[in-house]
Order: structure tokens, then sequence, then C-alpha cells
């Protein structure tokens, strides 16, 4: 059993999120309120999901030139 | 004939366990590193430190997968009680991830041990499903061909002890 390959194997890299663009909302009394939410604690293996994501970038750029 | 499986000598000797002093093994010890992020900071300047560095890129050209090579790094941080085996595990992809970049930097050939072939030209059949969905293009269905129905004179056998027709022949 090859601890690696499974671990590989079942690594969900995150997607790549579109900032989403802010429609014009109206701004008054009564409006929602838009402050920014705040970024949710990732999960340790989420968190290395992103380590894994952002070296595997730089390996494809390092590799296309 | 039964194919029993041979005998697995790879194991502890029973009793192993009790030849050392509870808490004496540096495994049974609170880890010294308790995130991921801390163990990381132990491995990564580790893997790029120049004078290890030909060591390793030597190994990965002898064809070891690089999995191999992260699983025994993480093994012996846990027996060295550097860290728990959980930190150890999680942080197996980032290691291997590492030294794939550290053999493609040296150009030098590996292996990398997993199925997943990470290519960036090829295209995720889940995201080709997308675009099509988006372009509203349907994909190519197949086209069954319709079984050729056998009449029933073509299934009446000729050999000696098949059954005489009508027709006595």
């Amino acid at each position: 059993m090859n601890i690696g390959y499974m671990t590989m194997n079942n690594l969900q890299l995150p997607k790549e999120d579109t900032p989403k663009e802010m429609s014009q909302q109206s701004g008054g009394l009564l409006a929602r309120d838009t402050k920014p939410q705040k970024p949710k604690k990732l999960e340790p293996r989420d968190r290395i999901a992103q380590y894994v994501s952002e070296i595997r970038k730089g390996r494809m750029e390092l590799k296309n030139g | 004939m039964v194919d029993m499986p041979s005998p697995s000598f790879d194991r502890p000797i029973p009793g192993q366990s009790l030849t050392a002093e509870l808490g004496s093994r540096p495994w049974q010890q609170p880890p010294q590193y308790t995130t991921v992020e801390e163990a990381l900071e132990y491995y990564v300047p580790r893997l790029v430190n120049p004078e290890l560095l030909p060591q390793l890129l030597d190994v990965m050209e002898t064809g070891i997968p690089l999995t191999t090579i992260a699983n025994a790094m993480q093994v012996a941080g846990v027996m060295e009680g550097k860290h728990s085996i959980d930190v150890g595990i999680l942080i197996m992809p980032v290691l291997i991830e590492t030294m794939a970049y550290l053999a493609e930097e040296a150009d030098v050939e590996y292996e990398t041990g997993s199925n997943k072939t990470v290519d960036s030209d090829l295209i995720d059949e889940s995201r080709i499903a997308l675009a099509l969905s988006k372009s509203n293009i349907e994909p190519e269905e197949e086209i069954e061909e319709p079984m050729e129905e056998q009449s029933p004179e073509e299934n009446i056998l000729g050999g000696l002890m098949a059954r005489r027709n009508k027709d006595g022949v």
C-alpha cells in the first residue's frame, strides 16, 4: 500500500475562484450590508491543497517556459 | 489448488514494544511540530539545501517514485518525534510536489508514483462538458445500429442429429 499514492490521488485541489463583480447596489439606509465577509478558516487538508496548487502552478510555468 | 499467501516476516517480534520503557521512544512523546505549517518549515529548507539536493536528485534519477521518497521522509520524522503521523500524511502531497518542482528545475527525470498525470494540456472531462453546456452544443450521441435479425431459416442446423423440417430434409 503506497500511502503517498493515496494522498496524492485523494487530494482535492481548490477551484480557481473568479472574483464576483460587484453589482450596482443602492447605498440607502435600508440597503443590504456590503461589508466583505471574513475569510473562512481553512482545514489543514484544504491548506495543503492550496499549497500544492501554488507549487504546481509554479512548476507548470517552469515547464511551459 | 488454493494459492496460500506467503508469510510476511517484515513485522515486529511479539513483545517487542515491551522491550523499552513506555515513553522512552521519541514517537511516544508529544511531537515537536504540531501543525502542517511547522512541519513544512522543517522539511522544505532541508529539501532545497544545496548540500542535500544533489543526493536527492540522484535518488530521483534512479527511478524511485517521489511518493516512496516522501513516505520514507515522513516516517523518519515520526520516528524522530518531529511530528505526528497525521501531520506526516497531511504534508506528503506538498513534499511530493516540491520534489517534482526541484526535479524539473534541475532537468532531472523523475517518477511521481501516482496515476494522476499532471499536464496542463490535458483538459478535464467535466470542463469539456461545462463548456459544451455553455455553448448549447449537444455532444454527439452514439447512433445505435439496429441489429440484423436472423431469419428462422438461417437458424436451422444442418447436422446429422438435426431435426427434420416439413419437407423431410
